[in-house]
């Protein structure tokens, strides 16, 4: 048994039942779980050997569960700017994936974990790529908790527009189906069970009648969840309504296929069917604010996610990518979900810290099927914890604690430990080579911006020199 | 005088009028000024230096100005949460400023300038305070660029409420008085950086006289008039109601609205008061990060990219560590770019370029200072931001610009100003970073205490 303990630390957010809150408190995990957690003074005998993380002037948080990233998108960060959805789905996103190589999907995946690392995130949810198995081992090799899952389309001709022509965005609905098992009983429960494998169904319009059922049967064969994007820009709801006569989710509804393991990314255009059928069903939805902050999509403006919250429903948090974000961080993300709701509602009172702070631990836990494992600092449970240094500038004067994590702090974590070992100790990230991920996400992304063509349509104005 | 040359800088975003992106680019400072500005290769074989920055990983873009910080609230961080404008202004706001000390204020306003000059802000408007001789000495101190002012009021009982009764209680000819007694002290500083203003935090809280007074003062003296207004729907409705007219267009009808004032906010603005302002050749504080934390939404709600594309000259400001709740322009250009988008469905509607505009070469314009600042040229001052991106949540770059206003967290590697490096690889150098934090943090605990703000500060959840 090896072990590791947390001392002094200013706070620890614990997030549990209680919702406790502790000064000057500790926490000891042995091997892969926390075996206390408390005052430093009630820090049991057996633990002063320990090796020690020196805490003072850092706050613990349950490390942060982010339901809705896509690994691949990694190296075309800013490939997918200043455009429409139909525009941004089809030609850019899909353009750059088919692009790519699978070694350009494992650096994608390296590189993208890196900034979850380093913004004190320990799970995400893949929505799916071509590319599971790279990112599964992306994944494997980082430390990190991580749902994988391969994109499943047979629609090829959408109501937005058409699928690139590249052969994997042209699959037939048994090749779809076949791959998408193929994955989950490959990568399913791999790398100590810190990777899984879940079907999913990518956007609706590339979906027919028959895949969105198919997947069904097969996530209830295998019982394995289902994550999908639904309801995400009038653009698609449109489309949507006029091929099927039903938004996504009724659509959904429609066909039979919805039910309590499901996450639901997006859903800012949600009707309010649909909210009653998240509630009837009890899938959990993503809240995805900086998506459609970036894309003008106006899931923060039009979204009735506070709404979906005090009914009950489980609203988790979410990045999506380097493409549709264009960063990976929850803490900008708790700042942003919680303040441009704010401003459309005109009231200081939505979504207060406390809240934005379930949403990104406890809520992505049980988005995820794990709140008996993840999302809270509980005796039992994973060792997957995040710290942060409260003694930068903007942390400074600290008077509440979760004010100054949601309003104020930049982000950025200082530590961030998953299954009791240390990913990343002052800053310094111990399980990925950051130099050279970050050469390799340069290089590899100028490639595909050139090979796509996608840098001649997102270059600055201004002119070079 | 000192000879400074930054070279092999990955990209040089010039804000020129050109707006030249410079790959591998360069630049020679001499003293206070920017001698020369173009490729690295070039440069390095013109120009002879004392000391030789090396610029591989970095970008540089003109110092940040942040068009709305109210400095001396630094210390009141989280204690006003949670509540509408008139208890934000009356119970949390003017109840704070009552319990400062000049000493608190000292305090406060080095701990925020600490924060600006760390995200890369290297000019700054105050937005007003009791102490604005003791925020220009700091600001003489930390080496940074200001504007500030002391805050004008002369009427406490207003529409929305009583301010709370520690507030010193002023006439008309006193806050002018006190305004003109300001502008004259900071002046004595003899410090071209820290130059005097004139300020109307809260129109609310200000006759029809002071606004007229406050305005032929601005004049007189040849400075700018700070007045926020329309930041809320609830400050739009209580002038409304309360003198049957916009503050935008009590400003106009006090002869207060013209190219010498700064309106901050101005979300909440009529039609006729966007022409106005435009007509005027006033300028503009967008205040992104407030209007989200407040729950204003005078970003949503604004017509910001509008005002622009008519002609109006639209900054951006950070706000306080009470309204904000944090200091950091290179955060508002990614608010304001984003906040343009979601509300009105559109992707394309402000660039990332237009946001670092806003942030740099207009705020020079809205201090007037834009022949000085704003942009790295030849000839301006020294006033230069870098940040690296060398960086997870950089990577890749394929458009700079895009990944500073969309991808960047923000906080700078290395800021200039005037010259004179304020920060070096993330070191301060001009202030004690230790001991300033330490400070802040003792005096704000004092001030809750004595204020009574304390019990706003608590997180729901209890804390053992």
């Amino acid at each position: 048994m090896s072990g590791l303990v947390i001392r002094d630390a200013d706070w620890i957010v614990t997030v549990d039942r209680e919702r406790r809150i502790l000064r000057g408190g500790a926490i000891a995990i042995t091997d892969d779980r926390v075996s206390f957690v408390g005052k430093d003074a009630d820090l049991p005998e057996r633990c002063a050997d320990m090796e020690t993380i020196d805490a003072s002037g850092l706050l613990v948080l349950p490390g942060f569960v982010d339901t809705h990233v896509h690994n691949t998108q990694h190296l075309g960060r800013g490939l997918a700017d200043e455009c429409d959805i139909p525009k941004q789905l089809l030609e850019r996103l899909y353009g750059y994936e088919s692009e790519m190589t699978s070694e350009d999907a494992y650096w994608a995946a390296r590189a993208c974990q890196l900034e979850l690392i380093k913004a004190g995130t320990t799970c995400f949810l893949d929505p799916s790529s071509y590319y599971p198995g790279e990112t599964a081992k992306a994944t494997g090799e980082s430390g990190m908790r991580g749902i994988v899952s391969r994109t499943a389309f047979d629609v090829h001709n959408t109501t937005i527009g058409k699928m690139p022509s590249k052969t994997m965005f042209r699959e037939t609905l048994s090749e779809a189906l076949a791959r998408a098992e193929e994955t989950v009983v490959t990568h399913n429960n791999t790398y100590d069970g810190r990777v899984r494998a879940w079907f999913a169904l990518r956007i609706l319009a590339g979906c027919s009648d028959d895949l969105c059922r198919g997947i069904r049967r097969l996530a209830d064969k295998h019982d394995a969840p289902i994550v999908m994007h639904a309801s995400e820009s009038r653009d698609e709801i449109v489309g949507s309504r006029l091929s099927s006569g039903l938004s996504d989710v009724e659509r959904l509804d429609h066909l039979g296929v919805l039910g309590p393991d499901m996450v639901m990314i997006h859903m800012g255009w949600a009707s309010p069917k649909e909210i009653f059928l998240a509630q009837k069903h009890g899938f959990k939805i993503s809240y995805t604010p900086s998506t459609g902050f970036r894309l003008g999509m106006g899931d923060t403006g039009y979204g009735h996610f506070p709404e979906m919250a005090a009914i009950g429903v489980t609203v988790s948090l979410s990045c999506n990518s380097a493409m549709s974000s264009n960063y990976l961080d929850m803490v900008r993300l708790m700042n942003l979900g919680a303040g441009a709701m704010r401003a459309t509602r005109l009231s200081a009172f939505i979504f207060p810290p406390e809240e934005m702070i379930e949403m990104a631990t406890i809520n992505g836990a049980v988005a995820v099927g794990a709140e008996n494992e993840l999302g809270s600092i509980e005796v039992g449970k994973k060792a997957d914890l995040a710290l942060f240094d409260t003694r930068a500038a903007e942390w400074r004067p600290l008077l509440n604690p979760l004010s100054n994590l949601v309003h104020s702090a930049r982000g950025g974590a200082h530590t961030v430990i998953v299954d009791g070992k240390v990913l990343m100790a002052n800053g310094k990230v111990q399980t990925i080579d950051e130099e050279k991920t970050l050469a390799e996400c340069q290089r590899r992304g100028v490639i595909i911006a050139r090979k796509s063509g996608l840098d001649r349509v997102t270059q600055s104005p201004w002119p070079r020199q | 005088m000192a000879r400074r040359l930054i070279r092999h800088i990955d990209w040089v975003i010039t804000l020129d009028a050109d707006r030249r992106m410079i790959a591998d680019g360069a630049m020679a400072i001499v003293g206070d000024r920017i001698a020369l500005v173009g490729k690295s290769d070039e440069i390095e074989n013109s120009f002879q230096a004392d000391e030789t920055i090396d610029g591989r990983t970095l970008i540089a873009i003109p110092g940040l100005i942040d068009a709305n910080v109210a400095t001396v609230q630094q210390l009141g961080r989280g204690a006003a949460d949670f509540c509408d404008i008139p208890k934000f202004m009356l119970e949390r706001i003017f109840r704070y400023e009552a319990a400062l000390s000049p000493e608190d204020a000292a305090i406060a306003a080095r701990a925020c300038q600490l924060e600006m000059i760390r995200s890369g802000t290297t000019c700054f408007v105050d937005a007003g305070s009791r102490y604005p001789e003791v925020v220009g000495h700091v600001a003489h101190e930390t080496g940074v660029r200001a504007l500030v002012s002391r805050a004008a009021y002369d009427a406490f009982d207003t529409i929305m409420g009583v301010f709370p009764q520690p507030f010193e209680r002023e006439t008309t000819k006193e806050a002018v008085r006190r305004a003109e007694d300001a502008i004259t002290a900071i002046e004595k500083l003899t410090d071209a950086r820290v130059r005097p203003a004139v300020a109307l935090p809260w129109l609310a809280a200000a006759s029809d006289t002071l606004c007229r007074e406050l305005s032929a003062v601005a004049r007189q003296r040849h400075v700018r008039l700070v007045a926020a207004a329309a930041r809320s729907r609830d400050d739009a409705v209580a002038s409304r109601r309360q003198h049957g007219r916009t503050e935008v267009k009590r400003l106009l009808d006090a002869d207060a609205l013209d190219a010498s004032t700064i309106v901050t906010h101005a979300g909440w603005t009529s039609p006729r008061d966007l022409v106005d302002l435009r007509d005027a050749g006033a300028h503009i504080a967008c205040c992104p990060s407030m209007s989200h934390r407040l729950g204003t939404g005078s970003l949503e709600f604004g017509r910001y990219p509008e005002l622009l594309a008519f002609g109006a000259n639209v900054t951006l400001g950070s706000g306080s560590a009470m309204a904000s709740n944090y200091i950091d322009v290179a955060r508002q250009l990614y608010l304001f770019a984003g906040g343009a988008k979601t509300y009105r469905l559109d992707a394309t509607s402000v660039p990332p370029e237009t946001a670092l505009e806003m942030a740099t070469i207009r705020g020079a314009a809205a201090i007037g200072l834009d022949s000085e600042t704003g942009s790295l040229e030849a000839g301006k001052k020294a006033d230069i931001a870098m940040f690296c991106m060398l960086a997870a949540d950089w990577a890749p770059v394929i458009n700079p610009v895009a990944n500073l206003v969309f991808s960047s967290r923000g906080g700078a590697h290395t800021v200039l100003v005037d010259g004179n490096i304020l920060l070096a690889d993330g070191r301060l150098q001009s202030i004690d970073e230790n001991r300033t934090l330490a400070d802040a943090q003792r005096c704000a605990e004092a001030i809750m205490a004595r204020s009574g703000l304390d019990r706003f500060c608590a997180p729901q959840w209890k804390i053992q």
